[in-house]
């Protein structure tokens, strides 16, 4: 058996404005007063808003090195991971600075740090923007109305091919060793009515979802002119027929949040997207969707959703007492085997998931006649 | 990438105090937040105009500056030490050992002052400590131009009078090579509150001189939790190695074994070749 193809999914990275700041002084970064944020949510937003962890973010670039030479001795050809899949919340309060820390480090192998001390040499995953596939999370639009410092700051200035819109859905077509996959991108946030304002909604927007007819038509229309035309426009189309893709959904929220144990912060704030099972199950009666990826609760798991493979991503960079710290690694066997596999941050190094159910097979994908 | 005198470079011991100054901070925070003084700091919060814009030094942090006078009311409570002391320890053994991977990844030696250098042959770590007990005293491990040159010798003043008794207080409470960090724990309770509550500065800097007392105290309570636990007979961390010390009648040494993952991830990820493996010393110190 060897590697073909190897995705390396992160979520939750929760990216606070400085590589070194302390996880638990973004509470700091709120302005709570000119946001209408009542002295009695501090908790609530220092347990939320928690940034990521300096040494867990600089040891993942040399960690996934070390995963890719072991790829390399299953087989595995190339000398970079095949793509990246960001699933959302890659900033912890949607600050530019966090994003330009986040755009540094994820593209480049060195990049400058700087803090009020100085500034200093950060090692990054030198993964080039067109191997990256993002969506935000509801932390990348936190009391924001809409998308727009997200893309201005993280999705534009990387030149990502895939933009997220509210309540739209992108289509992204990837082919890996012969075989072809569709990425279903959906972003089901719900917004806050003005931007910077909490509201006395704010247990709606703070943290779910929902899906709407319109998005659901999105879909629909994208994926019924890709299964009959073959393409959605001159880029994005397929070499084979739709039959033959894989078809994977992408998306920030759980797929199935009763499968999860209650967090704290979500028995203050719900964290359920409504509707999303509802197409999920759709999608795999209508679409063939074979495997649905999401983050969000901060706890991984693997699971089956009525007939489709749902792998849970828990943070990759932030670590929180009672919470799994991790990622998980796809890999493609050429026998067409899909394979997750998890990783774990022990509070000193990542080191393979030694709990079993994180790692086995997840899919099924044979090679078709098309080009690599 | 600018030019490279505009990078700021540290040793290990440095990085280590510079990098548990900011967690330091975030500690602060957190026990405000779960301290006797909760409704005053969230008010407190909540008041003050914080810019999101700015980040890293307690200057763009009005919340923790106008915090002061609660930092020097809470610091005499025992719970709000402790709980400071345990987040600290959360933090530094993560602190401590990705930094001496990343020195090692970066160049070819490791060193921490009090505690020892680590070296990267072809094949091998070597550790060759400082064997702090015995030393008359505790070494500074900040410079006497540093600005906090007088808070570290608070520090080492306060620690130093732990050091007689370390070895008896970790055999008798403490089992296990891997129990260090818990008898570190119990070290930095035992002395921060004390030190914390000796310093009367004005409100603006207390957070700032906390969390240099935080970063300095916590590394000497390390560096001695870890001295204590190899003298009493081995460490053993999780994803680093096994340290063992071995008395001999004319040289002491410890022998280090490194765990196979974090040399594998050094060797990867180097950037500068290793030493020649000819040229690897003994880890021994004359005794």
């Amino acid at each position: 058996m060897s590697i073909e193809t190897a995705f390396v999914l992160l979520s939750d990275l929760h990216f606070s404005n400085g590589l070194d700041e302390a996880a638990r002084t973004q509470t700091l970064n709120i302005p709570f007063s000119n946001y209408g944020i009542p002295a009695k949510m501090t908790n609530l937003f220092e347990a939320m808003c928690r940034g990521h962890f300096a040494p867990c973010v600089k040891k993942l670039p040399r960690y996934l090195k070390v995963l890719l030479s072991e790829l390399k001795d299953e087989g595995y050809q190339r000398d970079k991971f095949d793509l990246c899949i960001l699933l959302g919340d890659q900033s912890t309060l949607a600050h530019e600075r966090s994003y330009k820390l986040l755009r540094d480090y994820l593209t480049q192998d060195e990049y400058v740090s700087e803090d009020g001390d100085g500034k200093y040499i950060g090692y990054g995953l030198g993964i080039a923007a067109s191997d990256i596939l993002a969506i935000p999370g509801n932390h990348d639009k936190l009391l924001r109305s809409s998308l727009n410092l997200y893309h201005e700051e993280f999705t534009r200035h990387l030149r990502l091919d895939e933009e997220a819109r509210p309540q739209m859905c992108s289509i992204s077509i990837r082919r890996f060793a012969g075989r072809e996959f569709v990425f279903i991108l959906i972003e089901p946030s719900v917004y806050c009515a003005e931007d910077l304002k909490l509201g006395s909604d704010f247990r709606s927007h703070l943290a779910a979802g929902k899906i709407s007819p319109k998005l659901i038509e999105d879909v629909e229309t994208k994926l019924n002119m890709l299964r009959e035309y073959g393409k959605l426009d001159a880029e994005t189309k397929l070499e084979k027929t739709f039959n033959d893709a894989m078809k994977v959904l992408i998306v920030h929220y759980a797929v199935d949040e009763r499968r999860f144990p209650p967090g704290r912060a979500q028995g203050i704030v719900p964290h359920q997207c409504d509707g999303l099972g509802e197409l999920v199950n759709m999608l795999k009666r209508e679409y063939q969707l074979s495997i649905a990826l999401h983050g969000h609760l901060h706890h991984p798991l693997l699971y089956n959703f009525n007939g489709v493979q749902v792998i849970s991503a828990t943070t990759a960079t932030r670590v929180d007492k009672g919470t799994k710290t991790g990622f998980f690694l796809m890999k493609v066997l050429d026998s067409g085997t899909i394979r997750a596999e998890h990783h774990l941050w022990t509070g000193v190094a990542f080191t393979p998931d030694p709990d079993k159910n994180l790692s086995r097979d997840v899919g099924y994908l044979p090679k078709r006649a098309i080009a690599a | 990438m600018p030019p490279n005198d505009d990078i700021s470079t540290f040793g290990a011991t440095s990085t280590v105090i510079r990098l548990m100054k900011q967690q330091a901070r975030g500690s602060l925070v957190a026990a405000l937040l779960r301290s006797t003084a909760h409704d005053r700091f969230e008010a407190i919060v909540e008041t003050t105009g914080d810019s999101p814009a700015k980040a890293g030094t307690l200057e763009d942090r009005p919340v923790l500056a106008r915090a002061g006078s609660l930092l020097l009311d809470e610091a005499s409570r025992p719970d709000f030490a402790n709980q400071l002391a345990n987040d600290l320890m959360d933090h530094f053994g993560a602190v401590f050992w990705v930094e001496l991977s990343e020195q090692l990844i970066r160049d070819t030696s490791c060193k921490f002052d009090a505690l020892g250098e680590f070296k990267r042959f072809s094949n091998v770590l070597s550790f060759i400590p400082e064997l702090l007990w015995e030393k008359a005293a505790l070494p500074s491990i900040v410079a006497e131009s540093g600005t906090d040159y007088g808070i570290d010798a608070l520090c080492r003043f306060a620690f130093e009078s732990l050091r007689p008794n370390a070895r008896e207080m970790f055999k008798n409470k403490f089992r296990g090579p891997e129990s260090f960090p818990d008898f570190c724990a119990e070290l930095l309770r035992d002395k921060m509150p004390g030190i914390l509550n000796v310093l009367k500065a004005p409100p603006a800097f207390v957070a700032g001189i906390f969390s240099s007392v935080a970063a300095l105290a916590s590394y000497y309570a390390w560096v001695i939790a870890f001295d204590t636990a190899i003298r009493v007979g081995s460490v053993s961390v999780s994803g680093v190695g096994d340290f063992q010390f071995v008395a001999g009648r004319v040289v002491n040494r410890v022998d280090f074994v490194v765990d196979e993952a974090f040399l594998k991830l050094i060797q990867i990820n180097a950037q500068k070749p290793p030493l020649p493996d000819e040229a690897n010393p003994p880890s021994l110190v004359a005794a």
